[in-house]
């Protein structure tokens, strides 16, 4: 009469039995990724001799504290402030149109270069000068750019009061 | 609008060709061809158009709270999902109007959510918010975001699922399936709160309310509201991390505000990642008939989640509570991972080569010491066709025995006995489709809303929004017969004879379909000879169900457009079972429910692969493809395939084998899968049994009951890690895909069968399941078409033509006999066992929805057990007055064949004298079946195991009920229609998108 059982032999193996076991698995990984391995240790005795392994075992030990200062740095006001701005600075650089802010840089630096011509010669302007150089068509070229310029932020900045 | 035909080749590989009326539109000014009556959104899916439906579910109607598909038709502004296209409409997907209106919808969703992806666990690739998003390039939202609640709010109480409110977008998905795919009725959303939120029953923790755990509004959640908790903090590279560091990154996110195309692109990187390391893989459930399949996705062997697909053949998005989170038990500890030999009163781990060797040679010895018939064999519903396939292909090829069976003994097998009497064939007469477009269903002894749950929830969509009518006949008030429009009680065991009675009255009332019986039948004159004496006055007598009530039942038969019979365990499980279902098959004949969509006979099969296992040959009398033993030209087919000569008489079912082992006559068993020693009836004589075998070898993953009587155990694996196929009740066979690798030195059953078959001198050389089923399919014309290629991913095959097509509605061409009739079946009534007069309660079983038969899987489900932790005896609330107990007390339950100890649950879905025992019990104190006696079914030999009285010893009056409080049996449902998007629109100051 077979009488029903529920204790269950498990073969345990000795600690000797568990490491040769191991060592087998070890061994087969080993001769079956060769290549892989030299490679590797040979990357990891550069890193050794510069030190960064060293450097990266401490960084991986203080992961937690590490990443907890820099989250609590990127996550200030000025830095997020920081990022904001940049992001929005680069959003509207990326959205104009790079021929005419070519154009426009261009010119600012040409203009930067007269000035700074004037500047040397130490010369006085009054209002006949002003009222002359209107009619140069240079200066009224530049002028007029100013005044758009200007007519167009404004109305940009109308378009943001409304939202 | 034009007239045409359309060739359809359906998943499952059929082909109809159908005349269908048409419609043109204008999409984007492209011209395309529909047909009529779709939406203009199903119109766009139809032809891939890439448009934004946030809130679309297929399963469901129109649940219209996103607004994300508003299109421009002919200048307005109307919703895609529940606008149905006309001919000749020019419809705008992008227009401004149309456009800002999406853009608007989406900036109201974005307002309720913060995409913080990249270290959110839904960041999948298939997170519906962010695809969405993306795909209608929002750069910023124009609303900015608001919390609903205080973070320590959202609900962690289930034990399966969260969730967060603050994530929420309100869409009400989770509502529409609670309420009108799953029926359930739990989810609503608080639409008059200050913020609208879902809510469970009228505001409770998920825990307490009446969820049933299905799963559903999670895997439709379009975000991460709703996350599966095996998901949280497991999915993501980043999702792990402690509050601590979660928390500022999130924060950060916030902060920094930036454009949401920046964060897509990298959550992207990151949702590439996860995919390296989540593995998909779709499988079929292995907890009942119903046949669900979906993907499970791993990481190494932890089960991320259980995701289903909109492609799934019968189950779509649907699962139950087992299927989407009771799969604990591939992992546990206790699984079997080595094979065991019995060695002085213990099982010793033992090698493979040393366990099959023995096997092999105590087996082959038996044969050759004692004879053909001294090995018997039993198959398992719960492994793959292909593994059975090898099972029946061992007792007939190598021990030259018919002596095979499975577990559908103990169950269906005499539902399929009364169909292959009168119809011919042993499965559903269609698919679940056809149950859900039925205009009447008649549920018969069986319990869907708990063994098929899935199944259960076209039944009560179809009852609850398209008008189909439902009759349950049942001792027990389940949920099905709470929610039908009669519910009958007959007394224990006379189903057959209200069931004739209504088919008489039918037939006197002249409400038979006399042109189908005269096209389609035969024996008419003869069944209505029999049908003589089942008046109504008869059937009143002795069902106890009124007169009226029986015309009632008659007239909905005779109103209906198509009426489907669906019965279980309450018919199969008397000693007239075969007969009742025969009874139930010949009313639906005599109705002219066959031969059509919507109508037929429908037996639930319990098991996920019960039909299977039949139909893979694992039956006494029957060869794979039901090609019977007896016939000579099937015989000679496989003798030729086999190399022997195959025994033509039937073998010995699982219970004729228990008398052979009692005589001495067999002296050995191989069974895989199946815990007989629980299952059968009359456990205590099987105890006896099974203690008397020279050799007994059994295959499984747990040391289940009936394994601690083994002398070897051999570990196979579940169908997790399997490859093969299962087919459902339906007929449906579809194929699982290995998911995780085989745990510790488990292996796969077919190659453990192979090895033992293979010592014994077979040479089969199987490398793949798949050859399995070349080779099966070769030998069995109803198989012809079941090709893994044809079952490649979501695809499936419905076995039921000669030439091997794939068949989703039977019997289309003339029934399975030669002259292509059907036959009544002449069969009386016999009356139930009768037991002597101090047995005086009626003892009925049946299985809860959270548990999967005794329950060895489910219970090492930890949150399963949270919801039913332990085994009880339901007691009606007169029977509890009249022997003074009440919740908790401790009663004994004593039949002629043995006795329970258990606790009582006082409810009223049992009434009078009825007493009902749930069959998840592995426990001595508690099972069943230490209850049931040897009473069978006369033509099948199934146990009567409904057929049980016992008497009740109150042992302990006081003492803590059973169930505990947050089981949903304890909650009230609150059923809505759906979302009820309108008191979203009413809400004061909501401004429509679309013109009015």
């Amino acid at each position: 009469m077979a009488q029903p059982i529920k204790i269950i032999q498990k073969k345990e193996l000795t600690a000797e039995e568990l490491q040769q076991q191991k060592l087998e698995e070890l061994k087969s990984l080993l001769t079956d990724n060769k290549e892989a391995l030299d490679k590797m240790m040979g990357i990891a005795g550069e890193l050794n001799d510069l030190g960064v392994l060293e450097a990266a075992s401490a960084m991986l030990q203080a992961k937690d504290k590490i990443a907890k200062i820099a989250l609590g740095q990127v996550t200030r006001e000025p830095v997020t402030n920081l990022v904001n701005v940049l992001m929005g600075a680069t959003g509207a650089m990326m959205s104009a149109d790079p021929k005419a802010t070519e154009t426009v840089v261009k010119s600012s630096i040409a203009g930067l270069h007269e000035a700074n011509e004037h500047l040397k010669s130490n010369k006085k302007t009054g209002v006949r000068d002003f009222m002359k150089a209107m009619n140069d068509p240079d200066i009224n070229r530049a002028v007029g750019f100013g005044i758009h310029f200007l007519r167009g932020m404004g109305k940009a900045l109308k378009h943001e009061d409304n939202h | 609008m034009a007239i045409d035909t359309i060739s359809l080749i359906g998943k499952d590989g059929s082909l109809n060709i159908l005349a269908r009326d048409t419609i043109s539109v204008m999409i984007n000014n492209e011209k395309y061809t529909a047909d009529k009556g779709k939406t203009i959104l199903q119109i766009i899916n139809e032809n891939n158009i890439e448009h934004p439906q946030i809130c679309y579910v297929p399963e469901v109607d129109p649940i219209q709270t996103c607004d994300t598909c508003i299109v421009e038709v002919d200048g307005k502004l109307v919703r895609s999902c529940s606008t149905v296209a006309e001919d000749g409409m020019y419809i705008d997907l992008s227009s401004s109007p149309a456009q800002a209106a999406q853009t608007e919808a989406m900036d109201r969703i974005l307002e309720n959510h913060l995409l913080y992806c990249t270290v959110c666990d839904n960041n999948n690739g298939n997170c519906k918010l962010h695809n969405t998003a993306e795909m209608m390039g929002i750069a910023h939202q124009k609303y900015p975001y608001r919390p609903k609640v205080t973070t320590d709010q959202v609900d962690m109480s289930h034990p399966f699922y969260r969730y967060d409110p603050n994530q929420c977008i309100g869409c009400g998905q989770c509502v529409e399936v609670c309420q009108s795919l799953q029926v359930n009725e739990t989810i609503s959303i608080d639409w008059e709160a200050e913020i609208p939120r879902v809510i469970w029953d009228d505001g409770v923790a998920i825990n307490d309310s009446s969820c049933v755990g299905c799963g559903q509004c999670v895997t439709i959640c379009p975000c991460n509201a709703l996350m599966e908790k095996s998901m949280l903090g497991e999915a993501g590279y980043m999702t792990g991390l402690d509050e601590e560091m979660l928390n500022p990154m999130i924060d950060l996110v916030k902060e920094v505000e930036p454009d949401y195309t920046t964060i897509f692109a990298v959550s992207e990187v990151e949702a590439a990642m996860r995919d390296t390391r989540t593995v998909k893989t779709k499988t079929v459930c292995t907890f009942c008939g119903v046949g669900c399949s979906f993907e499970v996705w791993t990481k190494d062997r932890k089960i991320l989640k259980v995701q289903p697909s909109h492609d799934a053949p019968v189950n779509a998005i649907s699962t139950c509570v087992k299927g989407k989170f009771g799969w604990d038990f591939v992992n546990s500890e206790e699984r079997i991972t080595t094979p065991l030999i019995r060695k002085d009163g213990a099982f010793v781990e033992a090698s493979w080569d040393e366990a099959l060797d023995l096997v092999a040679s105590k087996l082959g010895g038996i044969k050759e010491q004692y004879g053909k018939g001294s090995v018997g064999f039993i198959s398992s519903s719960k492994i793959t066709n292909e593994e059975n396939y090898v099972i029946q292909k061992m007792a007939r090829q190598i021990f030259e025995t018919n002596n095979v069976d499975n577990c559908s003994r103990y169950c269906q097998s005499p539902a399929t006995d009364g169909l292959f009497r009168t119809v011919g064939m042993g499965g559903d007469a269609g698919t679940i489709k056809d149950i859900a477009k039925a205009g009447l269903v008649i549920i018969v002894g069986a319990n869907p809303a708990e063994g098929h749950p899935v199944l259960a929830t076209r039944v009560k969509r179809a009852h609850k929004y398209h008008g189909q009518k439902l009759i349950v006949a049942d001792l027990r008030k389940n949920e099905m017969a709470e929610r039908s429009d009669i519910f009958i009680s007959p007394k224990q065991g006379t189903d057959q004879v209200w069931l004739m009675a209504v088919t008489k009255y039918m037939i006197d009332q002249g409400w038979h379909d006399q042109k189908f019986i005269e096209e389609n039948v035969h024996f008419f004159d003869d069944f209505n000879t029999v049908l003589e004496k089942y008046t109504l006055d008869y059937a009143e007598k002795h069902t106890g169900i009124k007169r009226d009530t029986l015309v009632e039942i008659a007239e909905m038969i005779r109103d209906a457009d198509g009426t489907c019979v669906l019965w279980g365990m309450g018919v199969t499980q008397n000693t007239g079972g075969s007969d009742t279902s025969a009874a139930i098959s010949n009313l639906l004949l005599a109705t002219g429910n066959y031969r059509r969509e919507g109508a037929g006979a429908y037996p639930l099969r319990g098991h996920n692969n019960v039909q299977g296992a039949c139909d893979q040959g694992t039956l006494p009398g029957w060869l794979p493809g039901y090609q019977h033993v007896t016939d000579d030209v099937a015989r000679a087919k496989y003798e030729k395939a086999y190399g022997v000569t195959i025994d033509s008489t039937p073998g010995l079912d699982n219970i004729q084998m228990l008398h052979s082992i009692d005589e001495g006559k067999m002296r050995a068993m191989y069974l895989v899968g199946e815990d007989m020693a629980l299952v059968d009836s009359n456990a205590n004589h099987v105890h006896d049994i099974l203690s008397k075998l020279d050799f007994f070898v059994v295959q499984d993953i747990f040391l289940s009951r009936t394994a601690q009587y083994a002398d070897v155990i051999l570990p196979g694996v579940p169908s997790l890690e399997k490859n093969g196929t299962f087919t459902n009740t339906e007929r449906r066979v579809q194929r699982l895909y290995q998911a995780l690798p085989e745990l510790g030195n488990a292996k796969q059953d077919w190659w453990i069968t192979q090895e033992i078959a293979n010592r014994l001198g077979a040479n089969w050389s199987y490398s793949h399941p798949s050859e399995i089923m070349a080779e099966m399919a070769s030998l069995s014309p109803l198989f012809a078409g079941a090709t893994y290629d044809n079952l490649e991913g979501w695809n499936s095959f419905l076995w039921g033509s000669h030439s091997g097509e794939s068949t989703p509605l039977l019997y289309v061409d003339g029934f399975n006999f030669p002259d292509k009739k059907a036959r009544f079946a002449l069969s009386d009534w016999s009356k139930p066992v009768e037991f002597p007069e101090e047995y005086d309660l009626h003892i009925n079983n049946g299985r809860m929805l959270e548990h999967f038969h005794e329950g060895n899987m489910t219970n090492k489900s930890k949150g399963i057990q949270s919801k039913v932790p332990e085994i009880f005896v339901e007691v009606s609330p007169q029977l509890a007055e009249e022997r003074g107990i009440q919740d908790g007390s401790l009663v004994r339950l004593v039949s002629p064949y043995g006795a329970v100890k258990l606790n009582a649950l006082v409810t009223d879905r049992v009434k009078a004298n009825e007493l009902f025992l749930p069959m998840n019990s592995v426990d001595k104190d508690s099972a069943i079946n230490f209850l049931t006696g040897p009473a069978m079914d006369a033509r099948t030999h199934t146990p009567a195991y409904k057929q049980t009285m016992v008497r009740m010893e109150v042992i302990r009056v006081d003492g803590e009920r059973p169930l505990p409080s947050i089981n949903h049996r304890n909650k009230k449902r609150n059923p809505q229609n759906g979302v009820e998007v309108e008191r979203k629109w009413n809400r004061p100051g909501y401004v429509h998108l679309t013109t009015h």
